[in-house]
């Protein structure tokens, strides 16, 4: 049997009334110049412990309970076994030990939450949406684009056919079952450059057509963007950027007032840092088609080669190719081509 | 008029008619927070700690266990405030957020036309997700067992926050100060404490004056700092060629951008600050209880700004510190005076209607309804 003191409400009022609560068996005794309440213990609810904060006792008939013997409380609630959960993260928040370990602890799991979490997750997603989803994403996508990125291409039509067909037999070796489509497009602003869209719309422009020196370098690009329609990158990234934003938002949640400082940035640089992947395996579908068909990937290198330096002679001043670097998602070509050149000596 | 609360003591004081009214002592009670900075820091980190390690799903015990303390620390006359709010229609709430948010962010990243139909949807249901989260924060908070209310309609907030913000366009943002009065009469004029019933007495001239003195600051602080730094761009890239110069030109750009950020941080105190003073000093709890706020918008503006750069050179860190200090200067400068004790103030039993899905939805989207 313990009695301790509390200040009573009765729901009614404001009026707070000072009483002597008493636990005996299964019942709790409130008992004050003005009350007295007999209640079974299995119709009050303790509010778990916060901080030093009063403990607060529910009664299931509305009215209510503050206390601040602290012990007393504790030991009730012990007996119930109530708020085992609540009382183990009250343990944890009243040692700064404990506190310093779930804090590494936090770093820890976000680091690795981030770098193997989020794109583990995102490819999972990515693996189960319908071909269908990919396509309305892609069509909206291509439609959003084309006619300004993108003009009508300015390659003849036999030469348009040449690489339809090139294509064509990139796609039945390697391509899986996508609906696949090329796009011959003249990329004014994007110059030398090829992309695939989710559900397998490859777009390449003019000036990537020139500037590659024989057709197998041509092959050799389109190799590269049907492994970005079958590894699902397109949708992986979008997914994975949801993913970073939504665990930034765990974060900012607390803090809100930095939220515009601090995470677009970071949230932008891992982006680049999980698309640098997905070109390393793109470029591993690549290498593995060549290596099958012609026994060398020296035309994905070569490739690579002629994209870097057009890159080079296309920077008019120093300034845009400073800007530009910050932020570029393609990984170092020297890399790449040094992990091509690997794969053909295995 | 009817009252529907009682005050004074009636079971104790003789009822000889026709005697005057029971005098009222009128008493004074400041607000006071009793948390401090490490405890919150200490819950603050387990909370995020399990957030991350439960994917989220702690979030909702995460938000009720900072709310509690918030509100439990938070003393008026030898009692604390209580937070209701349960964790399980919260998770429920999230959970529809969250996945709401999913599919919003694909579409606007994918089909840009589907896009800008979300986000008409969100318009559209914007005033619907504030009217709810504010009925749900007021019914989910009490103070001595009496819940708060909220007795603003839906209709009401769709005129404030969807028809009234219109105004905006034709007036070329001057009925700004207008439409922030108005959003603030309706949220202040239908609170209530229990059966105690607000009302909000204040005009929009005085809004008007609050905004056109934060205007008149701004130009005052940017003509000088406009001008500096247009001295300092053309002075350096004249100067430096190549890399070295435009690395400058970026430097002092970035600099451009955190003294407008600064800025806009001061003058946002500065119209908080004031307008808390005045929405406050205008309200009345029937005609039992006023509300006396003497927030002083430079000390606002200092707490602010070194809360800022705390928190930036922590790398988040003192966030929570800076909370706890930033609540605890607010509430001290926030009392009441009423008439006789606040013991006799009853609560209303009407049941209300309660979603979390309002509140869910305005947390993340960082809405501030109301103080």
């Amino acid at each position: 049997m313990t009695t301790f003191k509390a200040n009573f409400f009765d729901g009614k009022t404001a009026h707070a009334y000072p009483v002597n609560v008493t636990v005996s068996g299964q019942t709790l005794e409130i008992i004050g110049s003005d009350i007295s309440l007999q209640k079974a213990l299995t119709d009050i609810r303790i509010e778990p412990i916060l901080g030093k904060t009063t403990r607060v006792i529910k009664l299931r008939s509305g009215e209510k309970l503050e206390s601040i013997d602290f012990t007393a409380v504790a030991a009730l609630e012990q007996s119930l076994g109530a708020n085992k959960g609540m009382r183990f993260v009250h343990k944890l928040e009243q040692s700064w030990r404990l506190v310093l370990v779930c804090f590494v602890g936090l770093i820890l799991a976000t680091v690795g939450f981030i770098r193997f979490g989020v794109p583990w997750i995102a490819a999972q997603a990515a693996a189960v949406t319908p071909i269908s989803v990919l396509k309305t994403i892609t069509d909206s996508a291509f439609k959003s684009i084309d006619g300004n990125l993108l003009q009508k291409t300015k390659l003849s039509a036999t030469r348009a056919a040449q690489l339809q067909s090139i294509f064509a037999r990139v796609k039945n070796r390697i391509g899986k079952d996508y609906p696949y489509e090329l796009m011959l497009r003249s990329g004014a602003e994007i110059g030398a450059n090829a992309f695939a869209l989710p559900s397998g719309t490859v777009v390449m422009t003019d000036e990537l057509v020139k500037l590659a020196k024989s057709d197998l370098e041509i092959e050799a690009v389109l190799a590269h963007e049907v492994g970005h329609v079958i590894h699902r990158h397109g949708l992986r990234n979008l997914y994975q950027s949801v993913g970073i934003v939504l665990l930034a938002g765990i974060f900012v949640g607390d803090f809100s007032s930095v939220a515009g400082l601090g995470t677009s940035l970071p949230a932008l640089l891992l982006q680049s840092g999980y698309s640098q992947e997905f070109e390393f395996q793109s470029d591993q579908v690549a290498g593995k088609y060549l290596l099958e068909t012609v026994g060398s990937t020296k035309a994905m290198r070569d490739m690579l080669e002629n994209l870097e330096g057009s890159r080079e002679k296309s920077k008019p001043s120093q300034t845009e190719k400073t800007i530009q670097d910050i932020f570029r998602t393609h990984p170092i070509t020297p890399e790449r081509i040094r992990v091509l050149e690997e794969m053909e000596r295995k | 008029m009817q009252d529907d609360y009682v005050y004074g003591r009636p079971q104790y004081e003789p009822q000889i008619p026709p005697a005057p009214p029971p005098v009222l002592r009128t008493q004074v009670h400041r607000f006071e927070f009793t948390g401090s900075a490490g405890e919150y820091f200490r819950i603050w980190i387990v909370n995020v700690f399990l957030t991350i390690i439960t994917l989220g799903i702690y979030a909702a015990w995460a938000k009720v266990r900072t709310r509690q303390y918030f509100y439990a620390n938070t003393r008026l006359a030898e009692h604390g405030f209580e937070y209701l709010g349960q964790p399980i229609p919260i998770l429920k709430g999230n959970l529809i957020v969250g996945g709401l948010f999913l599919i919003y962010s694909l579409v606007t990243n994918f089909a840009p036309l589907w896009a800008s139909a979300a986000g008409l949807a969100l318009a559209v249901a914007f005033p619907y997700l504030i009217f709810q989260s504010m009925r749900f924060l007021a019914f989910n908070s009490s103070y001595r067992n009496i819940r708060f209310r909220f007795h603003g309609n839906l209709m009401d907030s769709y005129i404030h926050y969807a028809l009234l913000p219109l105004l905006t366009i034709p007036t070329l943002g001057l009925a700004f100060p207008y439409i922030a009065f108005r959003q603030r009469q309706w949220v202040l004029g239908n609170a209530a404490f229990g059966s105690l019933k607000n009302k909000f007495l204040g005009t929009s001239g005085t809004f008007y004056s609050i905004y056109a003195s934060a205007f008149g600051i701004g130009v005052l602080v940017a003509i000088p700092v406009f001008i500096t730094t247009q001295g300092l761009l053309t002075t350096r890239a004249t100067s430096l060629s190549g890399l070295g110069g435009i690395s400058g030109i970026i430097s002092l750009l970035i600099s451009i951008y955190i003294v407008i950020i600064f800025g806009s941080v001061f003058l946002q105190q500065f119209v908080y600050a004031r307008t808390v003073n005045y929405t406050l000093n205008q309200s009345r709890a029937g005609d039992f209880m006023v509300f006396n706020s003497d927030l002083r918008a430079r000390d606002i503006m200092w707490i602010r700004f070194s809360n800022l750069v705390a928190i930036i050179f922590s790398l988040g860190l003192l966030s929570a510190w800076a909370k706890v200090r930033h609540v605890k200067y607010l509430l001290s400068h926030i009392s009441i005076t009423s008439k006789g004790d606040l013991d006799s103030i009853a609560a209303d039993l009407n049941d209300q209607q309660q979603s979390a899905l309002g509140d869910a939805a305005t947390d993340f989207f960082n809405v501030d309804v109301g103080l």
